[in-house]
């Protein structure tokens, strides 16, 4: 007698997301973004960020898996869609803990991005504007827009990890941003 | 990638992080929608997460160094703290490459390797590779960039393990003097 085993159908969306639950890194992507979210609305000390961060993912990580039908692969990857869970568990979490704004019903997002936000800035004026900021910073500004270095050998150039290249990056346009309004007004306007 | 989607994922990198400062809900989904249709940008976010931690994590340890430190000054009057030196040779950079002699044993390479491996002057503090190779082709002569690559890593080998020692050596007390 032949005995059946009965097929278990998946579809393609569902192996998508199973593949990107069983990577290493999914958890770890995960209990860094929870822990930083945990640690910005100032909760202390790190190690008790990460802890939760811990427990948080590892719920987002089910919280997925149950909805998994939800998941639609064409309005983007699995791992974003994780992200996304997370940050909305986080900061109900941190709602809970009154660190977190109340959610507003229906807000717009739409003018969000609408600025014109991606105007690039003029770069002979930001050579004028570099020795107002740190020698550090000025390398960075330096060697990723002027040089327009890639961002492998930007890392050996500066000694910094891929994290901390990224959070200088933004913490630098940022104060450059302020700067340029302040100096060429006209441009800002 | 190119010029314009590298400063467009900078950009969105920034309101990124300007919205978890704020605690903008609306701001974040937005852009997580958006890191679902682009590789390159999810990544950048991932990047920012790690970074973030990496500078909480930095944070608080140097806040735990300087209460040790003070409780050591302060309850270990006698113990005599052994500063980390902070003086890297030339000839100890040479002397940790030589963990990858496929650098030394190049024979074009033969007489600045000689050169480097006898040279007790302090490497300046330099930042970067760049400033590194200049300085040191400046002083000793020209060689491939992946040689002087090789110097750089080894001198930040050094350098990290000097950063370790006075964590190690926080708390050691003063050998006792000799009697005799």
């Amino acid at each position: 007698m032949t005995v059946v085993t009965p097929q278990v159908e998946t579809s393609a969306s569902e192996s998508a997301l199973r593949r990107e639950l069983d990577l290493p890194e999914t958890t770890l992507h995960l209990v860094n973004q929870i822990a930083s979210m945990l640690h910005k609305a100032g909760l202390r000390p790190m190690a008790r960020c990460q802890q939760e961060a811990q427990d948080i993912a590892q719920q987002c990580m089910k919280l997925a898996w149950g909805k998994r039908a939800d998941f639609q692969p064409e309005k983007g990857e699995p791992g974003a869609w994780l992200h996304g869970i997370a940050w909305r568990m986080t900061s109900s979490h941190l709602r809970g803990l009154q660190r977190w704004p109340q959610a507003l019903p229906a807000q717009d997002t739409s003018a969000i991005l609408s600025e014109n936000l991606f105007d690039s800035f003029d770069f002979d004026k930001v050579k004028q504007l570099l020795p107002m900021l740190s020698p550090r910073d000025q390398d960075l500004i330096r060697c990723s827009y002027l040089q327009e270095m890639p961002p492998d050998l930007l890392r050996l150039e500066l000694n910094l990890t891929a994290g901390a290249l990224r959070t200088g990056k933004c913490r630098v346009l940022k104060k450059l941003r302020e700067l340029y309004q302040k100096i060429f007004p006209e441009d800002a306007s | 990638m190119n010029r314009d989607d590298a400063l467009r994922i900078d950009r969105l990198s920034e309101l990124y992080l300007e919205a978890i400062e704020a605690r903008n809900d609306a701001a974040l989904e937005k852009l997580w929608e958006l890191a679902g249709q682009d590789d390159a940008l999810l990544q950048a976010f991932r990047d920012l997460n790690t970074g973030l931690m990496e500078e909480a994590l930095a944070m608080e340890q140097a806040q735990t160094d300087q209460a040790v430190a003070q409780l050591v000054e302060q309850h270990l009057p006698s113990a005599t703290p052994i500063e980390a030196p902070g003086i890297i040779t030339v000839a100890a950079v040479m002397m940790e490459m030589s963990k990858q002699p496929q650098y030394l044993n190049q024979p074009d390479l033969a007489s600045l390797v000689g050169k480097l491996a006898a040279c007790d002057e302090v490497l300046p503090t330099l930042q970067g590779l760049t400033a590194l190779q200049q300085w040191a082709e400046a002083r000793f002569g020209p060689a491939p960039r992946n040689f002087w690559q090789a110097f750089h890593h080894a001198r930040l080998d050094i350098g990290m393990r000097q950063e370790a020692t006075p964590h190690y050596a926080l708390a050691a007390r003063a050998a006792p003097k000799d009697k005799g």
